[in-house]
């Protein structure tokens, strides 16, 4: 037997109290070799990591954290089902040295389980320096266990408690002898041992008999004793049943409470006799600094501000300094795109390639993009959780989340839901009942998400005055919490209905956080995020990108591409004024240089630059070029060119400034670098008093058009064929519905395109008005001027409450299917916000168009 | 345990020892205050009652955040100061 369980890993299951450093403990010991999963049903999660000590492997499974195994909550019910049907070879108990009472609570518990127990005696230094001197070698005698001293935070003693770990389990029989059980008094036992031995005769060794009368006398139909069912005969099961019961009700007439009451009593009455005797403490002293950051942070009058402060800071953080890696992943993801591009032949209308370009890179790396705004925040959150203050903010904002049918530890999802939907749905575990689970993650999505901002940034500059727009976004976002509250409030007094869980919460001492723990609990939560990204983004972004591209329109109102060359022609037609202008001798120069420029351009649209034919087009343009310039006259020409580009230069740094600034137009900033613009300008034409006029019409009269033009073709084809697409023909299907609320089809298409990702609004409503993104900074500009000359200001704000407020992107609707459990809750969720949508904008806009 | 000095914890004066006279309440709510080391005898402090949200006791080492509808069905004995 023993030599078996030498051959394989020795498995080691991890218990304790929330807060007794069992997950600082966890990590000392397996460091990155963990794997975060969830327990199978339940949201609980489920954490396992390998190690080695002495050339033994050992496999870690660290329950969830826990103040008994009474199966109240979804934590105790795992950590209870765990150690039933995969009993581990050796549990290790954490326990909290300077909480010990408490913490031993669950160490009766374990030892009644009948598993071999080592008990790590944790933060003993903290326990120590305040005062508390304990005899461990008493304790482990009266205990029956061994039991070892350790400091998580700095991995003292973990190794020790390793090789203590193994050691009992080559000699588990041993060990599990050794332990003693808590005693009940007389009275208990006298009932207790009988029934005992009856679970024994009925189910033999597969069942802990002591354990199995316990839970049977205090009553509880928990799952775990399915297996007492299974372990026995059904007659044999209804006799003892039967037996517990009875003695379950002579109890309570003895003591007059219920079983399970005077058992807890009796627990504890015995726990303290062994502590009384192993222990000297004033355990009171360790809360001094503890308590005097409370008296500020928890002050009646100054705790609320100081929160306020805090998720501020949390909000900057998340938000400045992620601005740079967020710009580079978006580079990074463009030059993705641009690279594999590059396979198919420039030009080509190549399905696979617009997949997996403009599919698959622009949705999921659209989302991926706010990867490092998700890292700071939940290392903020992190960082906050660590220390100890969340369970204090928790406490703070108790009063006020109660008040709108929501519990203090509400608030933490619903902060992370600033970020991103989902992992706030995530975070909505640490909830202990499943109707506040389910009214947080219902409310969640009014959090708006990192993902709506982009749409919030492309409307208000579009139709409100400067002064308005940090007010009009700072307004977006209240409106989302403030329909949140309505949201719950509603929800707890229909469908789920009932009384608020009583708050109850243990707030750690204050602790500094050590950088590994930061680090693990950040990458936890950022990884689910990054694993929605690649699954259901991915597919979503396919599906999207499949509704938006078919049916493809093949034959077009109008011919794209011989408009596109009769553009061209003109173009060309008109290079002869050019000569005209510049006094050539003829227009031999001018009109050849435009006709190989336009050929030249073709070419650029069917070679990429590393391609043989682009570089032998660009040869070829070059001597035409030189050709033309060395006629007659072509030093004019020349001269005429270099001034034109002159001008091209002023003018764009004009431009770069302005956007680099954000000026208005009536910034002074701007009126300046206007002036110095023009003065700029008014000495290249004293400097060229002949050649400017000609580069000025050869800019706004030749160049300017054909490019305009160019844009508008390319817009409009592209425009034909989002209106034929399936996405397109849904918009305007939509369009009698969506018109009370003033919107047009091409909204309710781009609002069809921010179910996979809010953000996609943006791109969708990019593609259906047929800007051409030839650059960001102009593409952006274009379509906000597009969006003035066609809404109004009501309407603009509409479409934000209505992007803020309707159905949540696929991510968060997988979210709340996987945590919820069930389908319905995440449709409605779905359906229910949509409507709320669709009613609030409706107000909004009928009674706006009668004030306006 | 009950005697005549039962006061409820909302009522008790802040920074004196009790001990916990009776547990009323749902059973869920009551076992789950015991597990956490609340129970009937065990000796707390009352460390913060604010006018509204929850009150902050201090029982063994730990400081409980309790919600006023929980901590309305604790009632305590006052302790001797020692």
């Amino acid at each position: 037997m023993s030599d078996l369980r030498d051959a394989r890993a020795i498995r080691l299951a991890l218990a304790g109290n929330p807060n007794a450093g069992k997950t600082t403990i966890f990590n000392a010991i397996t460091g990155a070799r963990q794997h975060v999963g969830n327990y199978p049903g339940v949201t609980v999660e489920r954490k396992q990591g390998n190690a080695r000590i002495d050339g033994v492997d050992l496999h870690i499974e660290d329950l969830p954290g826990t103040y008994s195994l009474d199966a109240h909550s979804p934590e105790e019910i795992v950590a209870q089902r765990m150690l039933l049907d995969e009993p581990p070879d050796v549990v290790i108990d954490i326990v909290d040295a300077s909480n010990l009472e408490r913490n031993l609570y669950l160490t009766t518990q374990l030892l009644e389980l009948g598993l071999p127990v080592v008990l790590a005696m944790n933060m003993s230094d903290v326990a120590a320096a305040s005062g508390v001197e304990m005899d461990v070698q008493e304790l482990s005698a009266l205990l029956g266990v061994p039991i070892v001293q350790t400091v998580g935070h700095r991995g003292e003693g973990v190794d020790e408690l390793l090789r203590t770990a193994v050691t009992v389990a080559r000699n588990r029989e041993q060990a599990v002898a050794d332990q003693r059980h808590c005693t009940y008094g007389n009275e208990i036992e006298q009932h207790l041992q009988p029934l005992t031995r009856d679970v024994t005769a009925a189910c033999g060794e597969a069942m802990p008999a002591r354990w199995t009368a316990l839970k049977l006398i205090e009553g509880q139909d928990s799952d775990a004793l399915k297996h007492f069912h299974d372990a026995c005969t059904p007659e044999q099961a209804e006799v003892i049943r039967a037996e517990a019961e009875h003695v379950g009700k002579h109890l309570a007439g003895v003591f007059g409470e219920a079983a399970d009451v005077i058992l807890a009593e009796r627990r504890f009455g015995y726990i303290s006799g062994a502590v009384s005797e192993s222990v000297r403490s004033n355990v009171h002293r360790r809360h001094e600094l503890s308590d005097k950051l409370d008296a500020v942070l928890t002050h009646r009058w100054l705790g609320l501000p100081v929160f306020a402060v805090l998720m501020y800071a949390v909000f900057h953080l998340t938000f400045t300094a992620a601005e740079a890696p967020m710009h580079w992943l978006e580079m990074g993801f463009e030059w993705l795109g641009g690279t594999l591009a590059t396979f198919w032949p420039k030009g080509s209308d190549s399905l696979l390639k617009s997949l997996v370009v403009d599919g698959i890179i622009g949705g999921v790396g659209g989302v991926l993009v706010f990867l490092p705004n998700i890292l700071f925040l939940f290392l903020a959150i992190a960082l906050l959780e660590d220390t100890g203050y969340m369970a204090r903010a928790a406490f703070i904002i108790d009063h006020v989340m109660h008040k709108l049918g929501l519990h203090g530890k509400s608030f933490i999802p619903m902060l992370i839901g600033f970020g991103c939907s989902v992992p706030a749905i995530l975070a909505t575990r640490t909830l202990e009942t499943r109707r506040d689970r389910l009214t947080t993650m219902l409310v969640v999505p009014l959090m708006s998400c990192g993902a709506r901002f982009p749409i919030y940034a492309l409307i208000i500059p579009a139709f409100f005055p400067p002064a308005w727009r940090a007010p009009m976004l700072w307004g977006i976002y209240m409106i989302g919490i403030a329909l949140a509250i309505v949201l719950a409030k509603v929800l707890r007094s229909t469908i789920l209905k009932g009384e608020t869980t009583p708050f109850v919460m243990e707030l750690p001492p204050y602790r500094m956080p050590t950088t590994k723990g930061l680090l693990i609990h950040t990458w936890e939560r950022a990884w689910m995020y990054v694993r929605k990204a690649g699954t259901i983004l991915l597919a979503a972004s396919i599906l999207l990108w499949a509704v938006g591209t078919f049916p493809r329109k093949q034959d077009f109102s109008r011919d794209y591409d011989e408009l596109a060359n009769q553009a061209r022609r003109r173009y060309v037609a008109q290079a002869d004024q050019l000569a005209v202008r510049l006094d050539l001798p003829d227009a031999n120069a001018p009109v050849t240089l435009a006709g190989a420029r336009m050929e030249w351009q073709e070419q650029q649209r069917e070679y990429w630059p590393h391609e043989d034919g682009w570089q032998q087009a660009k040869e070829r343009f070059q001597q035409t070029k030189q050709a033309a310039l060395r006629r007659p006259g072509g030093d004019r020409l020349a001269t005429m060119l270099t001034v034109a580009e002159r001008i091209g230069e002023i003018k764009d740094g004009f431009e770069e400034l302005v956007r680099e600034h954000e000026w208005d137009e009536d910034d002074p900033a701007y009126k300046l670098a206007a002036d110095r613009r023009d003065t700029k300008l008014a000495a290249l034409k004293q400097e060229y008093p002949d050649a400017y006029p000609a580069a000025m019409f050869y800019r706004r009269d030749m160049r300017a058009p054909l490019k305009e033009r160019l844009a508008e073709l390319a817009g409009q084809r592209g425009s034909e064929l989002a209106s034929y697409a399936l996405a397109g023909r849904i918009g305007q299907g939509l369009e009698p519905v969506i018109r009370p609320l003033g919107f047009d089809w091409k909204l309710g298409t781009a609002m069809i395109g921010a179910l996979a990702a809010k953000e996609i609004f943006v791109a969708q409503l990019g593609i259906v008005y047929s800007v051409a993104d030839e650059d960001e900074g102009s593409a952006a500009d274009s379509l906000r001027g597009k969006l003035r000359k066609n809404y109004t200001a009501l309407q603009a704000f509409c479409v934000m409450l209505f992007c803020l407020t309707s159905a949540p992107c696929v991510a968060t609707i997988a979210a709340t299917r996987q945590e919820s459990g069930r389908w319905s809750w995440a449709l409605l969720q779905l359906g229910g916000l949509t409507a709320l949508a669709y009613i609030s904008t409706l107000i909004v806009y009928q009674v706006g168009r009668l004030l306006v | 345990m009950k005697s005549s000095t039962m006061t409820p914890l909302l009522e008790f004066p802040i920074g004196q020892r009790a001990r916990v006279a009776s547990l009323d309440g749902g059973c869920n709510c009551a076992s789950r205050l015991r597990s956490m080391g609340v129970t009937v005898g065990s000796e707390l402090e009352l460390v913060k009652r604010n006018n509204w949200g929850p009150v902050l006791i201090a029982v063994g080492g730990t400081r409980l955040a309790i919600g006023r509808g929980m901590a309305r069905q604790i009632h305590v004995t006052p302790l001797q100061q020692d």
